[in-house]
């Protein structure tokens, strides 16, 4: 049972370190399953803001230190949403950045972390202040089920 | 990220485990190059029963085994994917660069 979703924000804040990456996604998915999502839901909100948390630690900080905030949300009822933002250099080009196999990482990334977070989540979006930080915004819609638990 | 390497009759088996993400990837990377360089396999299976979540990181790692496979006149195989293995693979269209198990 669904209850009325007016619990508010929750904030989390990460130094930037990549070892914060799997506790990223072990929030967004433990806060996910207030709208009872489906493995499959579950699996793609830790994918996409594994990529997001991803990002600002090699690209907002890439001298190492660094604060990532994590805020969530439900919106409508039936949205989780996620925000996460960094205090870092930002980027310069967004559009170009979000393209397939851009990259400024190395062959040690793919630059798919973008196509990623669009492919799996309902809405992206992208601000970034060079000098100031970047944000990033995935929602998702998560359907309800019907009774007897399948949907 | 666990890494184990085994000689199979026509070449070799990397299995993974654990969560391959960015934390884990740099060091499992230098890890295949090395047992890839030391045991020069024709073929690779690379087995990704035991990966429970993979996101971008494991497509650069995919990506690299395939290129370290092909200067080395190999060929790789990346089979026993999980359906979010599988989905991650598939979402950024793998599948048309390396040889996916279904």
């Amino acid at each position: 049972m669904r209850n009325k979703a007016s619990e508010g924000r929750i904030k989390l804040e990460l130094p930037a370190s990549s070892i914060n990456e799997g506790f990223a996604r072990v929030f967004a998915a433990a806060f996910a399953a207030r709208l009872d999502p489906t493995i499959e839901e579950m699996a793609d909100i830790k994918t996409a803001v594994s990529e997001a948390v991803t990002n600002a630690i090699v690209h907002a900080y890439p001298n190492g230190a660094g604060v990532i905030y994590i805020s969530a949300r439900i919106i409508n009822g039936d949205t989780v949403e996620f925000v996460i933002r960094d205090k870092g250099e930002g980027i310069l080009n967004v559009k170009q950045a979000m393209e397939p196999m851009y990259t400024t990482g190395g062959e040690d990334r793919s630059g798919m972390g973008f196509t990623i977070m669009q492919s799996f989540m309902d809405k992206v979006s992208v601000t970034s202040h060079l000098g100031k930080g970047t944000r990033v915004r995935l929602c998702k819609r998560i359907s309800p089920r019907a009774a007897g638990g399948k949907k | 990220m666990r890494v184990e390497y085994q000689t199979c009759a026509n070449g070799g088996r990397l299995s993974l485990a654990g969560e391959l993400d960015h934390h884990a990837a740099g060091a499992a990377m230098r890890r295949i190059q090395s047992l890839l360089g030391e045991h020069q396999p024709g073929h690779l299976e690379l087995d990704m029963q035991r990966v429970g979540f993979m996101d971008s990181s494991g497509i650069a790692l995919m990506l690299n085994a395939q290129k370290i496979q092909k200067q080395i006149g190999g060929t790789l195989r990346v089979t026993k994917l999980s359906p979010q293995v599988k989905k991650v693979v598939y979402s950024v269209g793998l599948q048309k660069m390396i040889d996916i198990e279904e």
